[in-house]
């Protein structure tokens, strides 16, 4: 049996088990029928596209359309995903259109995500089934910075195959051998009589042939497309306003609905009263659910004002609600506890190391946060007959398909444009809401957009952690061991509460110390283990997911072994990291590129520097700050350097590398999520602030030159920010920050 | 009914009077590129030209507080203002938007610095775009601003 990974398995919820157990009962003869490759021609209808396979159409003028299951969230996978298809395709990339499929093929299956092995690795009978078992589960998504992975080798087979079809349909026709045309530019040519036809007037003829294998794909050096700066293909949109999110979505007789919830997490509503609300301007209906209530009016506005006046009995059991004060000690006496907690990495012997060395030790603690995606969440339906229709920019349209199963319907799945990811779009809360308020108005669209309140207080949020770091110092000053001991909530477990029949996760969540458990760092003796805090507070994944926690513990404490050590932070790192071919490299270019010359020697000024490896990647990062007297900090320069493997698209990578570390800034500045009485205090952005315009330097980013294949490049940047900004604090001022974010120290932007 | 005069054209809304310009916009006059992100003026992704000089958040303005104002929308910008149009192709130049929810309204916020401000500086920039983007898109937005007002300079960023 294929081993399917956690993130993979929550994703399917449902879904994942019924068709599991679905294609073991039918075996082999079913599983035998699912095309996983999607490389068929689909015989031409007449004045539509031609698809030449499940990832390539080619429209009348000659253009492409490539069909990308994955969610445009502002990574530019949509333009990356192009230009696999364009570099053996042979088409210019502006004559290529994207959009993601609304029919959910088992081709499209995220193979990464589930089975967390690249398609290319996946050559053995377990793989055979478990790429199958993946794509009857309609299994598609856009998280754990995969789509890359995952499409890399598919996409430019589809293109290669596809242009050996337009190939022997153009020699056909000009008479000659297939070998003795080329594809150029999006025609194909035969070089001795001149003559050329576009892959428009030769698409419905190439559907008709039988693929012939997988033609070898161009090597590298032969790329023209891959590897080069190219404009993202949305961007134009994006600029002029025509670009179509979720709510821009206007289909005619749109309604407008808000969702009103109990404000504690563990609250429930007693009762409703609706006149008042059902008596406003403009409110079509007002529905009681089982524990939200949803107005439904002709406008966004009509629909607030409305939700203003329902009347509402909140109840629950009358006890005082938990606050993220009284957890996080919860979490803090569970790292200091005598319970061994769930291990996940156990080499050598730490307890006899500690005992016999030096040792230090210390704590660290990080808050929950929100994703606060620009556009709060949101969904358009329709209830059409037996039929949901979803518009939304959803992470994955399998909460769609369990949306409209919830309430009795089938799914057709629109995926669009989103507004901000990170994450959040995994979930189906809105989708669910969006189902059950167009059900109770059929053949009319309803429009669900939460108000920024509702987004920021309703969660779920990247879960609060603390973390306990022992480490045995040996004779030349480097640890001989490391003892970790996180508490946290697992974001599997909360992820599975929320979306699954059944909850899986708890301490046992490989999630809770990913990046600490499987620590790079050449340590003899380790020790990780982990504990599950339990709370009513909803956690799930957040851009970078356990590592934006791990790198913070890790990277910190390692900095203070360094300075205890007096040795400089890097070259110490570099030490540590000898054996680690990949890690020396990054490190001596950060080195250069930063042109490192330790931290400096305080007097407010000061630089700190973290490596982290995730994803599949690797990076490195050094930030420069200025810190006043009345503890303004100035971030002056952050230096990244990343090694993803081979990068597509370099200047995108930039992009997410910059986004990823303005992200964290933020977080680590100023981000936490406060609960008290069992619900979220803050409210808007005026207290759960972001980093402005004024506060995020240039930000100078190298990509390290690789022909490995690539790694993952959304959430990479995102951990190390954590620990190099409170590595440069502490370079500058001489105080040690284990508990983010730094505003509750007293710092803020200058 | 209450008359606007949006992107160079006169319409009537049916709308009471207290109603928040931003839900007008994108509810009655399809006018979707503004953007609702937080409704309580703090984010600027609604972020509208008034009067072809001043950025400000339509969430905060009433339809009586606009009705003799010229309002210029994201999609009206670069007809109404010349520099809107330049603003635009150094978006695209600099490869600018993410996800792109917050553009329209740093795009608008930037319109009005520059027909204050023609060559602003790095300072006026930090000033007058106090807008979020969550993708941090900031470093490209500054240089894009730059490149508009003809006042880039090569300086590191993301060239490395």
């Amino acid at each position: 049996m294929a081993r399917i990974s956690r993130r993979g398995l929550l994703i399917g919820g449902a879904i994942t088990a019924g068709a599991a157990m679905t294609g073991l009962a039918v075996g082999f003869g079913y599983l035998s029928t699912i095309d996983v490759e999607g490389l068929r021609p689909v015989p031409p209808q007449d004045d539509q596209p031609v698809r030449l396979n499940a990832w390539i159409e080619v429209l009348k003028d000659g253009r492409v359309r490539v069909a990308a299951p994955h969610t445009e969230l502002g990574q530019g996978i949509h333009t990356g995903l192009a230009m696999l298809v364009a570099e053996e395709l042979e088409i210019p990339l502006e004559r290529i259109t994207v959009e993601h499929p609304v029919k959910p093929l088992p081709v499209y299956a995220n193979f990464v995500l589930a089975l967390e092995k690249r398609p290319e690795e996946m050559t053995g009978a377990f793989d055979w089934v478990g790429r199958r078992l993946i794509g009857a589960m309609q299994l598609i998504a856009t998280g754990g910075s995969t789509a890359t992975i995952r499409n890399y080798v598919p996409l430019r087979q589809a293109g290669a195959v596809a242009r050996n079809l337009l190939e022997r349909a153009g020699a056909a026709e000009f008479g000659v051998k297939p070998s003795e045309v080329k594809a150029v530019a999006g025609e194909i040519v035969d070089p001795r009589s001149g003559r050329r036809l576009g892959y428009g007037a030769l698409a419905a003829a190439a559907a008709l042939l039988e693929p012939q294998g997988i033609p070898s794909l161009k090597p590298r050096t032969q790329w023209a497309v891959i590897g080069r700066d190219a404009p993202r293909l949305d961007i134009p949109a994006k600029v002029d306003g025509s670009a179509r999110f979720a709510v821009d979505h206007r289909p005619a007789g749109l309604l407008h609905a808000m969702v009103v919830r109990p404000p504690r997490f563990d609250g429930t509503i007693e009762s409703v009263d609706k006149t008042a609300a059902e008596a406003m301007p403009g409110v079509v209906k007002v529905l009681a659910m089982d524990n939200e209530v949803g107005v439904i009016a002709e406008t966004s506005w009509q629909a607030m004002q409305a939700a203003e006046r329902l009347a509402i009995r909140f109840g629950g059991d009358g006890k005082p609600g938990i606050s993220s004060t009284e957890i996080l000690a919860a979490m803090r006496a569970a790292v200091n506890d005598r319970q061994p907690g769930h291990v996940f990495s156990d080499r050598g012997d730490v307890d006899i190391a500690l005992a016999d060395d030096a040792s230090f030790e210390a704590t660290y603690e990080t808050p929950y946060l929100a994703h606060a995606t620009l556009e709060p969440q949101s969904a358009v339906a329709i209830a059409d007959g037996e039929t949901i229709k979803f518009w939304s920019g959803a992470q994955s349209p399998m909460p769609m398909m369990q949306a409209a199963r919830a309430v009795g319907r089938a799914a057709e799945t629109h995926v669009t444009l989103a507004g901000g990811g990170f994450g959040r779009r995994i979930e189906g809360a809105v989708l669910q809401q969006a189902a059950r308020l167009a059900a109770s108005v059929p053949g009319r669209p309803v429009m669900v957009a939460w108000r920024r309140e509702d987004d920021l207080r309703w969660g779920p949020f990247r879960p609060a952690a603390v973390a306990r770091l022992r480490a045995a110092i040996g004779p030349n000053a480097m640890p001989r061991a490391l003892k970790a001991v996180v508490a946290t909530q697992s974001v599997a477990l909360g992820y599975s509460s929320r979306n699954m029949p059944f909850a899986i996760g708890g301490a046992r969540d490989k999630g809770n110390v990913e990046g600490l458990a499987d620590l790079a760092y050449d340590i003899p003796n380790i020790l990780v283990a982990a504990k599950h805090v339990d709370t009513p507070v909803p956690v799930g994944f957040w851009r970078s997911v356990g590592h934006s926690n791990t790198a913070f513990f890790v990277e910190s404490f390692i900095d203070e072994l360094a300075h205890r050590a007096k040795r400089d932070p890097l070259r110490y790192r570099m030490d540590l990291l000898s054996k680690d071919a990949r890690l020396s490299h990054l490190c001596r270019t950060l080195s250069e590129a930063a042109q490192w010359s330790g931290p400096g020697s305080g007097s407010g000024r000061g630089r700190g520097v973290a490596i982290h490896a995730s994803f599949r990647s690797y990076v490195g990062q050094v930030v420069d700050v200025a810190v006043s007297a009345e503890k303004a900090i100035k971030v002056e320069r952050i230096v990244a350097v990343i090694d993803c493997g081979q990068a597509i698209n370099p200047q995108q990578v930039r992009a997410q590398l910059e986004g990823a570390i303005v992200f964290a800034l933020s977080a680590a500045m100023m981000g936490e999520i406060t609960i008290e009485n069992g619900a979220v205090t803050n409210s808007n952005f005026h207290d759960y602030p972001m980093a402005l315009m004024k506060d995020v330097p240039a930000i100078e980013t190298v990509i390290i030159d690789s022909a490995e294949p690539p790694g993952g490049v959304g959430e990479p940047g995102t951990p190390p920010l954590f620990p190099a900004l409170a590595n440069a604090l502490f370079a500058a001022t001489a105080e040690r920050v284990r508990t983010m974010p730094l505003s509750r120290h007293g710092y803020r932007f200058a | 009914m209450v008359e606007l005069k949006v992107n160079g054209a006169t319409v009537s809304v049916a709308d009471d009077p207290s109603t928040p310009l931003l839900w007008v916009l994108r509810d009655r006059l399809n006018l979707t590129g503004t953007k609702y992100g937080c409704g309580a003026g703090l984010c600027g992704a609604c972020t509208v030209l008034i009067d072809k000089t001043r950025a400000e958040p339509s969430c905060q303005l009433r339809l009586e507080d606009v009705t003799g104002s010229e309002i210029t929308t994201i999609e009206g910008l670069a007809a109404a203002v010349g520099v809107a149009a330049l603003l635009q192709q150094a978006w695209i130049a600099e490869q600018v938007p993410q996800c792109g929810y917050c553009q329209s309204g740093m795009i608008a916020a930037a319109t009005a610095l520059l027909i204050a401000s023609p060559h602003p500086s790095d300072g006026e920039i930090d000033d007058a775009i106090t807008n979020i983007c969550r993708c941090g898109t900031y470093p490209r937005i500054r240089r894009a601003i730059h490149r508009a007002a003809g006042t880039l300079v090569e300086k590191g960023a993301s060239n490395g």
